[in-house]
Order: C-alpha cells, then sequence, then structure tokens
C-alpha cells in the first residue's frame, strides 16, 4: 500500500493516449497541448498559449473519453487532460468534423490567395490542404464585407477574416489597450475599431502574426514578396535593450521584414513595431571605405590600418570611442585595443518605455548592449570626457572610433574637434561619421542584421545575433577589422571567428560572463551571472513557435539554414559564420 | 562503268583492287556528275526559308506548307491583357515558383485599380535560361501568361534576350485572345 | 444581417450626461458587482437622453464604465433594439417570422410599403418613420404584430395601420404610442379603441380563455392590466414563499426535486435537479445568483410575457423562493429588449415590492438580504440561450460560452448562478401553497426504471400554458395541464375552435420553430415532454404553430432558416456559415432554382453542424432543416422538378440574399 501511495505521490505527469499512443501530459494542460507537446498536430485556429480560450473556430474538435457525453465531438482547446482518458484524432469521424468545419470556413472565403499575402504562411491553406475535402457543393455567393486599414501597420481584408477574434483577444489581453472588436452578428461580423481610433498600440504589429489567415496584413510589407522565397535567420532585435528574439527574412541579401521569435524568457511570442521596423536602417545611409578622405578598398584599408598599428609605439596611448550597439566581441576587441588607454562609451538616448497588461515591457534603454558594455568595461557608464581630456592635451597616438549606432551617435562637437589632434584616426561606422573627415581610415560597420555576435539584453541574458546578409566582397566585419589592428599591434596572434573572439572573452571574465559559450546560448539565449532573467536555454522554448502554424512548412528547420549566411569575408577569411 | 567492287574484309587481299579505267583516272566523269547533280538542284524548287525575317508558319511567302508551327508548340511568351488592356498579371509569384529553370523574376507592388489589389512592379524572362517548358502558364491561376507559338526571335546579346515587362506585353499581339486556347 | 454601422470618417459628436443623470447611472451600477453589467442600461439611457444610440453616447458610455469604445461599439452592433442615428421619429417594426406571417404579415408588408413609401429598413424623406422588419416579439396570437418605438400594436389590419400613421403625420405628438394607453401602465383601455385598433364585424374579443378548469397561472392575467400588490396578497397571494422560507434550503432543493418540476424554457430539465448542483459555500465561496430567462424569444411563444406583464408579483414571489434554495442574495430579470411595456410593469411592480419589504434588507422579514433588479435586453435571440444571457447581463455581447464549466457552478461574474425561465419561476409559489399532491397531480406521471428502461422518466409535473398561434380559429395562451393531445387542443370547441375557415392542419410545430415539425396524422400524441420526445419532436417553450393546407411548407421552412440566419451571433464557424448557408439554398428553392442535390446538401449541413457548436442554434436550424424535408419531402421536389417558385402564405425573403 505505501509503495501504491508513493507511486501516486511521485507521478506528476497525467497518462493519456493519443491514437493509441501513451502521452505524459503536464496537469493543467488541455488536449491540444499535450498533443503538440508529443509532437501531434491537432489542426486550429483561435487558439493560442499566450490568449484566453476562445473555443470558437471549432477547428481542433475530438473525440475523448471522460470529456463529457459520451460520442460527442469535444473542442481539445477547452478539455483538460485527465487520468486514463482516450483521445482519438485521426479516426474517420473526426476527419469528417475537421472535413465539415473546413467546408465551413471556406464558403464564404474569397479565393484570394494569388493577391493575398498570408499565401504560403497561412493556416487556411495549410489545414484545408491536410485536413479538408477537395470539393464543396456551395454554389451561393459569397458575403462581402469591408477592407480598410485599421492602424498604421495592420490592413485588414473583411472577406477572408474568420473571425477567431485572436486579435481582439491579443489588444484585450496583451496590449491591454482594446482597440478592436467584432461588430454586427452572424455571417456579416467582421473585425472593426471605433471610427476615428485606431489601432495603435506599440505591438498592434503582432495582430499580423496571430492573424492565421490574410484578413491582417501588414502594411511595410504588403505586396512585396512570398513567404517561401524569405530566408529567415534567428537573431535578435538591436531596437531596444528588452533583445525581442527575432526572425530576419531575407531575400536577395535584402531584409524584406523581421517577425517576432518564441522566446518565453524575454518577449514570448510578441515584439514591438518599432523594432518590426528597425530594419530599413541597414539599407539606409551607410558609410564607405576610405583612406585618408578617398574612396578606396577594404583591402586596401586593412593594409594601411595594419601598417599604422605595426608602426605605433610600444607605450603609444591609444584611445577608443565605442557605442552601446556594438556586440560584446567588438567591445571586447575595443577594450583590449585601448589596453588602459582611455575609452569612452556612448549610447542613443532612452525613448518611450511601454508595458502591457501581460506584462511584455518595450524597455527605455534603446541600446541593445548597455548591458554587455557595462560586464565587458566593468562600467557602462563611460563618458567620453577622459578621451576627450587626453586628445586634447595632444597624448593620444592612435583614436579608434567604432560607432554602430544606426544614424550615428550624438558625439559633442568638442570631441569631434579634438579627435583632430589624434595623431591617427581609425574609423569604423554604420553611418557617414562626423568623426570620418580626417581620418586615416574609414570602415563601414555592419547592422546587427548582418554581423554575428551576442548582446546582452537589461535582463542579463546573452543572446546570440546572426548575420543575415552576405554582402560579400562589400564589407569586412567589424570582429574582423579590430582583430587585424590587434594583430598587427601585436596583441593576438591570429584573427578568430566571432564565436572565437567570445571564448577568449569568456574566459577573460568569468564573473561577467559565467560559463556561457555560444553552444549554450543557441536561440534561446542563457543567463548570465547576476542576471535578473533566470530561465534555462531548455526552458525558454516552449512547444509553439510564433506565427502562424504553416510558416514551419516553408521554411527549412534545420539549424544550417537558419544560422548565419556563409560571408565569404572581404578579407578572405572564408565564413564568419559565428558557430563553434 | 560498274560500281567499284567492295570486296568483303575477310576476303580482300591485301593491295588487290580492280584497277582503275581510263576514264575513272581522269575524275572528270565524276566531276562532271556531281556538278550536273548540283546544277539540277538550281532549278528545282527550294525549301529554304529566309528566317528569321520569314517566320516558319508564314507559308503565304512561300509557296508550300514547309514546317508549320503546331498551334500547341511553346514558344515565346506573352503577358496576357485584360480587355482594358491592363496585364492580368497579379503578381502571385506562382510562376516564378513553379519554374524549373528559375528564370523569371517578379517583384510585386500595390496596384492603384480599385478591383485589384497587386500587380508587378518588375516581370522578366530570361528566354536563354528558359526551357520552354509550359509550367508557368499551367501555374498561372489568372490566365496571365502564355506560351504562344511564335519561335525565339534571334538577337546579338544575350542582355537582349531577358525580356522585360513590356517586350511581353507586346511579344505577340495574335495571341491575344480572350480564351487561352485548350490544350 | 448587420445593424448599420458607422463609417471610419463618422462625426463624433461630444456628448455629456447631466448631474441627474450620472447620478442615476451610478444607481444602476451600485446594483451589479462591476461597472462593466451597467453598460446594456447605460446604452438605454443615452438612447433616452440623446434619443438615439450615436457615436457620441457610445464613447460617454465607454467613458463612464471604464470601458473602450470599440467594445462599446461591438456591443451596440450586436442588438437590434437600440435606436439608432439612421432612425426617424417613429421606428415602425413589423414581426415577419413564421407565426405572423402566417396571419398575413407579409401581405400586410407590402400595404406598410405602399402607405409610407419606403423599403424595409429606410426612413420617409421626413424623417418621421423608419420601417424594418423585426423577428418575433412574443405576441403570436396577436398577429400580425407593429411595434411602434417599442409598444406593440397587435391585431394589425390595414385600416388602423393608415389610421395611426395619419394621426402621426398630421401632428406627432397626438397619439399616445403605448398603445393607445391613457395612464403608462393602463392596458388595453377601452377608453378609445378605435384608435388602436378595429376587430373584423363578428370577431370576438380575444380575451384569454380557459374553459374546462380555474385557471391555475393565468388566473389573475385576464384583467387587462397588472395585479398590484394588494390584489395579489388579497387573492392568497405570498402565502407559499412563507412555507418555503420556514424550511431550510436543502429541504426546499429536495421538495422542488419531488414536484418534477421540469424548465419550461425549452429543454426541459428538472428544475430541482439543476438548484442541487449549486456548489456548498465551502467549495466555492462567493456570492450565488438567480437569473430569471424572461427573455422569450422563441418564434411561437408568448406566455412569459403575457405573465410578466398580468401578474408580476407572482413572479416575485417565486423569485423569492428560489433564491432562499440557491443562497442567491441578488435576483437578476432579463426581459427582452422589445418587451418595453413588460418591462415597465415589473419596475412599478418592482417598486411595490420594496415598499412591501419583499425585496430588501431583510426580504419578508427573515433576516437575509434580497436585492431584484430588471435589466433590459436590446434585441438578440441568442440571448435566451442561458450563456449567452449571463453574457449579455455581465455587459457586453451576447456570446454563449463554453461549456463546461456549467452555470450552476460558474455563471455570472464567475459565481454559481442558476438561470431559470420565468413560467418555471412562477410554479414554485403555487407548489408550494398548495403541496406536492396537488402539484403532481396535475400532468403525467412518473415512470420507474422497469416502466421506461434503463432510468425511468420523470414524467411532466404542474399546470402548463400552451402558446398557440397560426391558422387556428382562436389563437392564444391555454392554461391547461400535461395530457390533452395536440389534437384536442386544436380542434376542441372550447380550446382553440379548429382550424380558420373550415380548412385542414398540414403541420404543427409543437415547441416553437427550433423543433421538428409534425403531420397532420402525428397529433394524436399527449403534450408532454416525453411523449412528443417520442414522436420526434419535442414541446420545447410550448410555442405551438399551427399551419394549414394553405401553406407552402418550403417557404415555412424558408421563414424559420431566415430567422436563425438572422440571430445567429456568428461566434463559431458551423452555425455561423452554416445557417446562411442553407437559408441561401432554401431560398433558391423557394424560387425555383433548386437542384436535388440541394436536399441532400441540405442534410450534409445539418449533419456537419449538429453537435460541433458552442450552443444548440445549430441544432435549432438543422432540425427544422431536416424534418420539414423528410415529411414534406414532395413538395421541395415539385418546386425543384417545375423549376417554379413557391406560391403560399409566406412571400419569399424580402430583397433577396
Amino acid at each position: 500500500m505505501s509503495d501504491a501511495a508513493s507511486e501516486v505521490e511521485a507521478k506528476t505527469t497525467i497518462s493519456i493516449t493519443i491514437d493509441g499512443d501513451a502521452v505524459e501530459a503536464q496537469p493543467g494542460d488541455n488536449v491540444l497541448q499535450a498533443a503538440m507537446k508529443a509532437g501531434k498536430m491537432i489542426p486550429h485556429y483561435c487558439w493560442h498559449p499566450g490568449l484566453s480560450v476562445a473555443g470558437n473556430c471549432r477547428m481542433c474538435l475530438v473525440f475523448a473519453t471522460k470529456a463529457g457525453p459520451p460520442n460527442k465531438p469535444v473542442i481539445a482547446c477547452n478539455t483538460q487532460v485527465v487520468e486514463g482518458m482516450e483521445v482519438e484524432t485521426k479516426s474517420d469521424r473526426v476527419k469528417a468534423a475537421q472535413e465539415g468545419v473546413m467546408e465551413f470556413l471556406l464558403i464564404n472565403h474569397p479565393l484570394d490567395c494569388p493577391v493575398c499575402d498570408q499565401a504560403g504562411e497561412c493556416d487556411l491553406q495549410q489545414f484545408s490542404y491536410d485536413y479538408g475535402r477537395e470539393t464543396s457543393p456551395f454554389v451561393e455567393e459569397k458575403t462581402q464585407r469591408p477592407r480598410k486599414d485599421l492602424g498604421p501597420l495592420v490592413r485588414f481584408s473583411g472577406n477572408r477574416c474568420i473571425v477567431c477574434t485572436r486579435c481582439v483577444r491579443f489588444c484585450d489581453e496583451v496590449a491591454g489597450s482594446s482597440e478592436l472588436s467584432v461588430v454586427n452578428r452572424g455571417e456579416m461580423s467582421w473585425i472593426d475599431t471605433f471610427p476615428g481610433l485606431e489601432l495603435d498600440n506599440p505591438l498592434s504589429g503582432c495582430t499580423v502574426d496571430l492573424c492565421p489567415v490574410g484578413a491582417l496584413l501588414d502594411r511595410d510589407s504588403i505586396h512585396t514578396t512570398r513567404p517561401w522565397l524569405l530566408r529567415s535567420t534567428n537573431s535578435v532585435c538591436g531596437g531596444c535593450a528588452t533583445g525581442c528574439n527575432v526572425n530576419v527574412d531575407t531575400f536577395q541579401d535584402e531584409v524584406k521584414r523581421l517577425t517576432p521569435r518564441e522566446n518565453q524568457a524575454v518577449n514570448r511570442w510578441w515584439m514591438c513595431d518599432e523594432g518590426r521596423l528597425s530594419y530599413r536602417e541597414a539599407h539606409e545611409a551607410r558609410s564607405g571605405v576610405a583612406i585618408d578622405g578617398q574612396e578606396a578598398t577594404v583591402l586596401a584599408a586593412l593594409e594601411r590600418a595594419r601598417a599604422i598599428l605595426g608602426d605605433l609605439d610600444g607605450g603609444a596611448t591609444v584611445a577608443v570611442l565605442g557605442t552601446g550597439f556594438a556586440t560584446n566581441e567588438e567591445l571586447y576587441l575595443l577594450r583590449h585595443l585601448s589596453s588602459d588607454g582611455p575609452v569612452g562609451l556612448a549610447y542613443r538616448a532612452d525613448g518611450p518605455t511601454w508595458t502591457g497588461k501581460d506584462g511584455f515591457t518595450i524597455s527605455a534603454d534603446k541600446n541593445p548592449n548597455r548591458e554587455g558594455a557595462r560586464r565587458v568595461f566593468g562600467s557602462s557608464d563611460l563618458a567620453p570626457d577622459d578621451v576627450q581630456s587626453e586628445l586634447t592635451a595632444g597624448n593620444v597616438a592612435l583614436l579608434i572610433v567604432h560607432d554602430a549606432i544606426p544614424g550615428g551617435a550624438e558625439w559633442s562637437p568638442e570631441l569631434v574637434t579634438a579627435a583632430a589632434k589624434a595623431k591617427h584616426r581609425i574609423v569604423i561606422s554604420h553611418s557617414p561619421s562626423p568623426f570620418a573627415s580626417g581620418a586615416d581610415v574609414v570602415f563601414g560597420g555592419l547592422h546587427w542584421t548582418e554581423k554575428d555576435g551576442s548582446f546582452v539584453n537589461g535582463k542579463g541574458r546573452l543572446q546570440r545575433v546572426r548575420a543575415a546578409l552576405t554582402e560579400s566582397g562589400a564589407r569586412v566585419s567589424d570582429v574582423e577589422v579590430l582583430q587585424e589592428l590587434a594583430v598587427a599591434r601585436g596583441l593576438a596572434p591570429r584573427v578568430l571567428s566571432a564565436a572565437g573572439v567570445f571564448r577568449k572573452l569568456a574566459t577573460a571574465s568569468p564573473s561577467s560572463f559565467g560559463d556561457a559559450t555560444y553552444q549554450r546560448a543557441g536561440d534561446a539565449g542563457v543567463p548570465l551571472p547576476g542576471a535578473e532573467d533566470t530561465v534555462a536555454p531548455e526552458d525558454a522554448h516552449s512547444f509553439y513557435p510564433a506565427g502562424p502554424k504553416s510558416r514551419g512548412h516553408n521554411r527549412a528547420n534545420d539549424e544550417q539554414v537558419r544560422g548565419s549566411v556563409h560571408r565569404k569575408s572581404a578579407a578572405g577569411y572564408g565564413t564568419t559564420r559565428g558557430d563553434v | 562503268m560498274s560500281a567499284p567492287h567492295t570486296p568483303a574484309p575477310q576476303d580482300a587481299p591485301e593491295g588487290d583492287h580492280p584497277p582503275l579505267t581510263a576514264s575513272e583516272k581522269s575524275y572528270l566523269p565524276s566531276i562532271v556528275k556531281g556538278i550536273g547533280i548540283t546544277l539540277q538542284r538550281f532549278f528545282k524548287p527550294n525549301f529554304t526559308v529566309q528566317y528569321p525575317e520569314v517566320g516558319p508558319y508564314d507559308y503565304a511567302a512561300q509557296d508550300r506548307a514547309i514546317g508549320e508551327v503546331n498551334p500547341r508548340h511553346r514558344g515565346e511568351h506573352i503577358l496576357v491583357k485584360d480587355e482594358q488592356g491592363r496585364e492580368k498579371c497579379v503578381a502571385c509569384l506562382l510562376c516564378m515558383a513553379a519554374c524549373p529553370a528559375l528564370c523569371i523574376h517578379i517583384e510585386p507592388e500595390p496596384a492603384p485599380w480599385d478591383d485589384r489589389e497587386r500587380r508587378p512592379k518588375v516581370f522578366e524572362i530570361d528566354m536563354l535560361r528558359c526551357i520552354y517548358c509550359g509550367y508557368c502558364e499551367e501555374a498561372c491561376p489568372c490566365d496571365a501568361i502564355r506560351l504562344t507559338p511564335k519561335l525565339y526571335t534571334p538577337t546579338t546579346s544575350r542582355t537582349e534576350r531577358v525580356y522585360d515587362k513590356e517586350r511581353l506585353l507586346e511579344n505577340n499581339p495574335e495571341a491575344q485572345v480572350p480564351q487561352r486556347p485548350r490544350k | 444581417m448587420a445593424t448599420a454601422l458607422p463609417t471610419a470618417d463618422a462625426e463624433v459628436i461630444e456628448r455629456e450626461f447631466s448631474a441627474d443623470v450620472v447620478n442615476e447611472l451610478e444607481q444602476i451600477c451600485s446594483r451589479y458587482p462591476e461597472r462593466r453589467a451597467a453598460l446594456l442600461p447605460a446604452l438605454r439611457l443615452a438612447e433616452r437622453e440623446f434619443g438615439k444610440v450615436d457615436l457620441g453616447g457610445m464613447q460617454l458610455v465607454a467613458k463612464h464604465l471604464g470601458l473602450s469604445p470599440a467594445y462599446v461599439l461591438g456591443t451596440v452592433t450586436f442588438y437590434t433594439h437600440f435606436r439608432r442615428e439612421t432612425d426617424g421619429t417613429f421606428v415602425i417594426e413589423l414581426c415577419r417570422t413564421l407565426p405572423c406571417a402566417l396571419r398575413g404579415a407579409d401581405d400586410f408588408a407590402k400595404h406598410v410599403e405602399q402607405k409610407l413609401g419606403i423599403q424595409p429598413g429606410e426612413t420617409t424623406e421626413d424623417g418621421l418613420f423608419t420601417y424594418k422588419r423585426a423577428e418575433c416579439m412574443a405576441a403570436c396570437d396577436k398577429a400580425p404584430l407593429v411595434q411602434i418605438n417599442g409598444y406593440n400594436h397587435e391585431l394589425m389590419t390595414p385600416e388602423v395601420f393608415d389610421q395611426i400613421v395619419d394621426t402621426l403625420r398630421d401632428d406627432p405628438e397626438a397619439f399616445d404610442l403605448k398603445g393607445g394607453r391613457k395612464t403608462p401602465l393602463a392596458w388595453h383601455e377601452p377608453a378609445d379603441r378605435s384608435a388602436t385598433r378595429t376587430l373584423p364585424e363578428g370577431e370576438k374579443d380575444y380575451e384569454y380563455e380557459c374553459l374546462t378548469h380555474e385557471p391555475l397561472l393565468l388566473r389573475r392575467c385576464l384583467k387587462g392590466r397588472y395585479t398590484t400588490y394588494d390584489e395579489y396578497v388579497k387573492d392568497g397571494g405570498y402565502k407559499g414563499v412563507k412555507q418555503a422560507l420556514n424550511m431550510s434550503p436543502a429541504d426546499v432543493i429536495d421538495f422542488v426535486k419531488k414536484s418534477r418540476l421540469r424548465g419550461r424554457g425549452g429543454a426541459g430539465f428538472g428544475c430541482g435537479m439543476k438548484w442541487g448542483f449549486v456548489p456548498s459555500v465551502d467549495q466555492k465561496p462567493g456570492p450565488r445568483y438567480l437569473v430569471v430567462n424572461a427573455d422569450e424569444s422563441e418564434p411561437g411563444t408568448f406566455k412569459d410575457g403575457k405573465l410578466m406583464e398580468g401578474d408580476p408579483h407572482l413572479l416575485f414571489e417565486g423569485i423569492v423562493i428560489a433564491s432562499h434554495a440557491i443562497g442567491a442574495n441578488d435576483a437578476y430579470i432579463y426581459i427582452r429588449g422589445e418587451m418595453t411595456y413588460g418591462a415597465e410593469v415589473l419596475n412599478a411592480a418592482l417598486e411595490e415590492a420594496y415598499k412591501n419589504n419583499v425585496f430588501g434588507p431583510n426580504a419578508l422579514g427573515f433576516g437575509k438580504r434580497l436585492d431584484c433588479t430588471v435589466h433590459r435586453g436590446a434585441g438578440a435571440y441568442i440571448c435566451g440561450e442561458e450563456t449567452a444571457l449571463l453574457s449579455s447581463l455581465e455587459g457586453g455581447r451576447g456570446y454563449p460560452r463554453l461549456k463546461p464549466p456549467y452555470p450552476a457552478i460558474e455563471g455570472a461574474w464567475r459565481q454559481p448562478t442558476i438561470v431559470n425561465n420565468v413560467e418555471t419561476i412562477c410554479n414554485l409559489p403555487l407548489m408550494f401553497d398548495k403541496g406536492l399532491d396537488w402539484y403532481n397531480s396535475l400532468g403525467t406521471p412518473a415512470q420507474s426504471a422497469e416502466e421506461a428502461p434503463p432510468r425511468g422518466r420523470m414524467g411532466s409535473a404542474g399546470p402548463k400554458i400552451w402558446c398557440v398561434s397560426g391558422h387556428v380559429v382562436r389563437p392564444g395562451l391555454y392554461d391547461v395541464p400535461f395530457g390533452i393531445t395536440i389534437r384536442q387542443l386544436l380542434h376542441d370547441e372550447r380550446f382553440c375552435g379548429g382550424i380558420r375557415d373550415g380548412r385542414k392542419v398540414k403541420g404543427v410545430v409543437p415547441g416553437g420553430s427550433s423543433f421538428q415539425v409534425l403531420t397532420a396524422d402525428e397529433l394524436d400524441v399527449p403534450l408532454c415532454y416525453d411523449a412528443v420526445a417520442d414522436a420526434g419532436s419535442s414541446i420545447g417553450s410550448a410555442g405551438i404553430i399551427v399551419m394549414d393546407e394553405t401553406t407552402c411548407m418550403v417557404n415555412a421552412l424558408l421563414n424559420v432558416l431566415r430567422f436563425y440566419d438572422h440571430e445567429s451571433c456568428g461566434q463559431c464557424t458551423p452555425c455561423r456559415e452554416g445557417s446562411g448557408w442553407m437559408t441561401r439554398i432554401v431560398w433558391r428553392i423557394a424560387h425555383g432554382l433548386g437542384t436535388m442535390e440541394d436536399l441532400d446538401t441540405i442534410d450534409q449541413i445539418a449533419n456537419q453542424a449538429c453537435g460541433r457548436t458552442i450552443c444548440v442554434l445549430a441544432e435549432a436550424f438543422s432540425w427544422p432543416a431536416q424534418s420539414y424535408i423528410k415529411k414534406f419531402r414532395h413538395e421541395f421536389e415539385a418546386l425543384i422538378k417545375e423549376s417554379r417558385p413557391s406560391p403560399g402564405v409566406c412571400a419569399p425573403m424580402l430583397g433577396g440574399k
């Protein structure tokens, strides 16, 4: 008896069978969650793990014992698992139910696939193919509902809406702004805003991700591409210190859009509109490569830079100016190069902060790596005053400026004038920099969508950014340039990949970076010592990725493709892919 | 003159050929015969088609129907126009996805019309890469692209053979019929 | 069918409530545990103050209740009974559902269009009249029914209608819209009846007649006005409740279980058994709520409205008993929006009840607080479904909820809630006053497990009101216990008096339009829950609709399906899409454009929708469709094979679909 009791005590999962297979489910899960965690798909539209249960699409109908009257189908999303429950998801009667619901969904749905942006990542397309019937006797006229822009980012096509209310629940429960509601009744119901009030909460773009069909579409990227053409890279947004995990979707070496990637520790399934549009920075005013003000090739610039570094005396002062937008590797290299010289860090100005109803926060700190700077330098509060005074005093042999902020940091004019006093000046800048005129060498710096590296977000989580754009031949990465300088100065034997630099960095400061490795950080990030965020990488991903379920059908899922692109560096280093 | 005797290999003695006659030795009869055949050809009707100035199916210019192209022949593409003269294409990119040779490049853009949401900003087909399989025509949901029996037009450079949207719209006006021919 | 939706660039007029109205609103809010529940009453306030519910009013209400304007917009557009910006001074609504259509409402509609010169949904040029076709307004025995600004005008004839319109045109202030009543709560006073209706010569005045015995439930409803508190007490009222309050709640529930009272709203679930599901305070702490479902919208049913308008104190007494049984301190009467007069009666009677301590901090002297609030709906059949009613009561769109959890466990404001029909509650005072033996002697007996395997049957106990409408000589309410056969009820001279004009009956729907039809040779079934269920239909809400041989069943089905298409809430896929699809198919058949495959398609839709939805509206449109086609297939096939449109009583759908 005591054995049985301890057995029951020890068991914390609930045993059910799904289609005859034994599944251990978590208490409190519903059948849909249990099935998806076990790798079985039950088609659904209106359910989402981040939102309340609506149960109105009726697509997830299954037959389950111990769930109400026998032989009556139940919706899997609202049926709690019970010990010994037997669930059918593939029997004939379940198929009949799925085909029936699918038919009902399609009868008033317009034949918009050729012009609808959701084609290729549309749950309706995917589930009708997998679970629907080929033909239908419907010959009537379809209902017509309005098409309008609901807000600055979201366009609504009423004909396509299946009234699953995911968007309404999102605005109510996650954003808390409740701009959307279902209006009218019956088959003429659709989603609308109050006249004069737009859908403009800071997370409005997430309704587009949530919408399983093409009723809500992103105005920014509408009618520009198709999802099957996009190559998706796992990265982290560089817009603020929240560090939302994103997919960088590119086509022919141009970023087409950013979509959120699920990370339960950081951003759940969401990202803000500002971050969503921040990819445009990568294609705006970029700095070129120059030697003494003349346009030059990258190789020539590297030659010259190596020469400068090689000629420096042993005790020469190297001053360094960096920004909170640089990756940990770049910051480490800057520190390494400065040795004990003066260091100054600039940051993008603070902006508005916002917290949604479910706790999602847009950080006021608009720099992705202030925390990383703090961990690399010991303090993030390094105003360029020291640098300025050393420069004015004329002590500086070499000034290295690394400005990774899109649009440039707000350097003070005095600092820029003082910079002229440095004997040599090397500038690596994302945008045309005020330090460029009169500089010995200017390199074009990379945007965060183009580089391999890592950021530490405001809560102390280390997350990897990966290069999504190649532009091979056109640029050399900041990490490579800085290492070239270090090698030329004799501080390092050779140039490593970003992963290699990180290994050095982590070994050099275990109190700041612990035992973190790129491997461990993977796609989910890893908490660093002393971090507010303590979620382990294996707990950061749930069974439910962001975006339509069908998005996974068109993308390769293996690490190979979702990792960085193979960048052939202009300096001839082969791949700069950051994987170990 | 008898035909030269070719003994079977196994019983041809080495170096044992029948001796040439005098006229054979002079080679003149053979030459005259050959030239005669050529001269005969001068006066027989020829079936040379002055391509590319004349297409092979334009047999009104010739006296006989030579090589009339099968109306099902998959030749150059056209972009089909609707009654208002706009391209029917809505830039769904299905032809781009279906093409085995990856020779179609399309960039969509929002359309300024009420009754249609999008249209192609850029529509290019690299006719040299194209294998004229017709998958694009099969994939198209709008009857916007058709392969017509028009044979390729020779050009002197490769870039001329990348047809853009305007070229494709005007490529074969005869084929701009309302109903796609049944195949 | 959409209610008018404002366009994106519509002007929003800023509005304010006066201090008095704000006070009134706060008073209303204090009667509910959450402010959001005051949404429908607040919108009615705006309607009253500004003459209509417009965007400015919606924004104002949103501000006062702490809701988003979009939420309020969604709520307003869900219901049909709010006055909107496009409505004229007088909103004329003509019922178009089956019972009224059977008695000529569609022909009358043509007359209305001619007289006013507008089509349904339009307003006259002078802004005086808006004409709408509305769904069943629970006055089916007085068909054709017209509502003007929310008040019923019954037995409408073209002459009387013309009189009314001309009077209103000449002087919009002259005519007292409340049915010609002189005082707000007088009812059908004959003082100036000529203005309200003129009866065709030779017709009897229709009063509620029960001729075999003393009417049981309707006995005080025959005066033509409501029974006041004093009259009620003098007649022996508020006695049964004292019996009940002297028993413990558990005993009361037991008593009601033994009485075999079954819900009169349509489902017929054992009332005592439902009360027994309410968990104990230890299992689930917090308040309990009693909600009375007075949202009588099932076509063919009109008993609850008349009960409330005639004998509100009977309802109140029942409310006290039920609240005691389940431990509720708050009771809400959710009355449908179209019953404007009914709500007025209830509120007047409620004042009397509070004055006489029936409700209040020490209800009837038994030491517990009991408050009762009248909550008006705003025009949605779906709010008669108990969870949709709770959604509407809590303030918002009337969406049915997922079950489980059932309302007895988790209902209004997540607390245990019992929702009972008006007639069910009205049974309680009688049973406690006159005792179980009397109560159980009425109706049909229970059957044990041996008699009716496997679990036996409850039978049907207690008094019952039957609502007969359609083609009988005397449509009306009949207070006759269970057991009478349909044929007896229809043909007996003491009751309905047979079919009008000496015709023959063709089809009878025994329980409201949601149920299967019975043919002429199936009418010998006794009217009770079990026998009618055995016959393949149900007594539902006792709305008996009688169709004679002039009725085209295709048109009748079209009318019924159009009703469900209009009333579907649109939440879940099968009902939202299936109701519209089925309606369109039957519309085509009724217009001579059908095919034989259509009959199979209808069956397919019905099978695909039933059992797969959140509430049973899918069954409500599927069962009639399948049963009409099964029993009258020849009529459908005739129209299809001959490709001709249907003749018949119910005209084809206006405007087409």
